[in-house]
């Protein structure tokens, strides 16, 4: 049984990161190898980036067949910014890029709490799942 | 004959003793043969007429006898001939009967059976139509699966040979601009 939840250590490791303290993420993986749950290394990944996109800080991940030019980087940076802006605030956006031929084209972008699939493949995948 | 006509013209009613005589007849002889005869006559009635009359008596039972067993035999051939005739039109009745209750079975199990048959049959060309139906439809969801199958197949091939880098970039702020 752990002794914090998932959901307050990574709000923790919003807080800290934000604040400047990058070594706050050794802590938690040495954490995780203590407690056993270096499974959970994802998730809470996955909700160290949730936390960090309520205080506008987006981390999104994006895949491609092919590597992005800076255009193409911008707009989506553009978008995802436009997606999460309120009035009040502008959110930052960082992108984690990853290539993948197999996607043949378009690309695929994934943020903690949304997925953007605009792939050829999943295009194909989607027409090979008309099957009867 | 003309001597026995002469001498019976010559002679005269006076002369009867001679009729006898010029007839030739002796009465000694006569009078001897008629005795002969009644002795003959005797014998033949003492020991003659009676064996052989009821000989005949006898014969004639016998003949009776054979005629009313000949008529008796003649009735009962005749008796059995109608009952054998009798029993041969019953015969042919029940055997006629008997032929048509086997003819009128043999037409309703040739009926029944043909009714089954039919019904059988036509179960069977159901089913087979159900059966090509069903292999025409998977035929069809193989062919229409096949052909999804192929046609995603050879469009990422060709998309995968045809998208360069410019293509992709317009392909991605395409997508950037639907989802906004």
């Amino acid at each position: 049984m752990r002794l914090v939840s998932r959901k307050k250590l990574a709000k923790y490791a919003a807080e800290q990161i934000l604040a400047g303290n990058d070594a706050v993420l050794e802590e938690i993986a040495g954490l995780l190898i203590y407690e056993k749950h270096e499974r959970e290394v994802d998730l809470l990944v996955r909700d160290i980036e949730a936390e960090l996109a309520e205080r506008g800080e987006i981390v999104a991940s994006v895949e491609s067949a092919r590597a992005l030019d800076d255009s193409t980087r911008r707009k989506i940076e553009q978008f995802l910014a436009s997606a999460a802006s309120d009035k009040n605030s502008k959110p930052k956006v960082s992108l984690r890029e990853s290539i993948d031929p197999t996607l043949i084209g378009g690309f695929k972008l994934q943020t903690p709490t949304a997925t953007l699939d605009a792939t050829v493949s999943k295009k194909l995948n989607d027409l090979r799942a008309k099957k009867i | 004959m003309e001597k026995i006509l002469t001498q019976f013209a010559n002679s005269g009613a006076s002369e009867k003793a001679g009729l006898f005589d010029s007839l030739g007849i002796d009465w000694a002889l006569l009078a001897f043969q008629t005795v002969a005869f009644l002795i003959l006559l005797f014998v033949l009635r003492k020991f003659v007429y009676p064996p052989m009359m009821e000989m005949l008596v006898k014969r004639e039972k016998d003949l009776k006898a054979a005629d009313a067993a000949a008529k008796s035999a003649k009735e009962n051939a005749d008796k059995a001939e109608e009952m054998t005739a009798e029993i041969m039109r019953k015969a042919r009745a029940q055997a006629s009967d008997i032929v048509a209750s086997a003819r009128e079975e043999a037409t309703e199990v040739v009926e029944e059976a043909a009714k089954k048959a039919t019904a059988k049959s036509e179960a069977l060309i159901k089913e087979a139509h159900n059966t090509i139906a069903q292999e025409i439809e998977n035929a069809k969801k193989d062919l229409h699966n096949s052909t999804l199958e192929l046609v995603a197949e050879a469009t990422g091939k060709v998309l995968g040979e045809k998208i360069d880098a410019k293509k992709d970039t317009k392909l991605i702020s395409e997508a950037l601009e639907e989802a906004e």
